[in-house]
């Protein structure tokens, strides 16, 4: 299987060669920019997941499992 | 029908609660409404435990429920999408590499005047990390009407911020998310 996994990796290399040969090396894949205010949307979600969780709340959850007893 | 919990109910349940939090912040933009909608949530989450498909999306399920008991509120008038203002100001500024930073105090004020839909839509996929399936199926609407909503919204959000067209703060958006709600798909049952 050694054998095979290199021989595999010698023919995968082989062929990016080649293709490399008949496609210059370029950037196929643009960096995707992201606006400042795409992840300052993603930190305004994160921040508020991140906040202790208040009182009312933990309370509520105990409550639930009372609930069941 | 029996009301026990499954045993990873509660744990999923909980888990959820603090993305439950910021959903809902971002929806009504009240942290003090924020939480009621999340009490109100849990509660109904609780009640409808036995109609909760074990190994399914807990996150997806309870969004649903929130997203659908915002909107059944709203019309009561008991949840009024504002701007907290004072909360606002006290976020962190947000680094925007080499432009001037980002104010998240004025990212939310732009969020809340993007039509509710626009919103909503931005919350799921742009915050949440919910794929447009996911955020389809918990918005009730077609796929392609919420990559519409995510595309405008992006569009939207990219002029009030880039261009510098942010709301004037206190700007009636409630006022807005009240006009808008005939638009948004209303909750079943």
């Amino acid at each position: 299987m050694a054998v095979n996994s290199e021989h595999n990796q010698e023919d995968q290399a082989r062929d990016h060669t080649n293709t490399a040969a008949e496609h210059p090396i370029t950037t196929d894949t643009p960096p995707v920019e992201t606006p400042p205010w795409a992840s300052a949307l993603r930190d305004l979600y994160q921040q508020v997941v991140e906040e202790p969780l208040p009182d009312a709340l933990a309370e509520l959850l105990a409550r639930l499992d009372r609930e069941d007893e | 029908m029996s009301q026990t919990a499954p045993p990873d109910f509660k744990r999923e349940l909980t888990q959820v609660v603090p993305h439950l939090r910021a959903f809902a912040r971002g929806l009504c933009g009240r942290a003090d409404m924020a939480d009621d909608l999340v009490q109100e949530t849990l509660l109904r989450a609780w009640a409808a435990r036995d109609r909760f498909l074990s190994g399914t999306s807990m996150r997806a399920w309870t969004f649903t429920i929130l997203r659908n008991t915002y909107l059944t509120e709203l019309r009561r008038n008991r949840f009024r999408g504002d701007y907290d203002e004072a909360l606002a100001e006290r976020i962190l500024v947000e680094p925007a590499g080499q432009e001037a930073p980002l104010h998240l105090a004025d990212l939310s004020r732009a969020l809340m005047a993007l039509p509710a839909e626009r919103r909503e839509a931005l919350l799921l996929v742009g915050a949440g990390g919910f794929s447009y399936e996911e955020a389809a199926a918990i918005s009730g609407c077609a796929l392609g009407t919420i990559k519409s909503r995510v595309g405008r919204g992006r569009a939207q959000l990219a002029t009030m911020i880039e261009e510098g067209h942010l709301p004037r703060r206190h700007s009636g958006a409630t006022e807005d998310i009240i006009t808008q709600l005939g638009r948004l798909t209303p909750p079943k049952g």
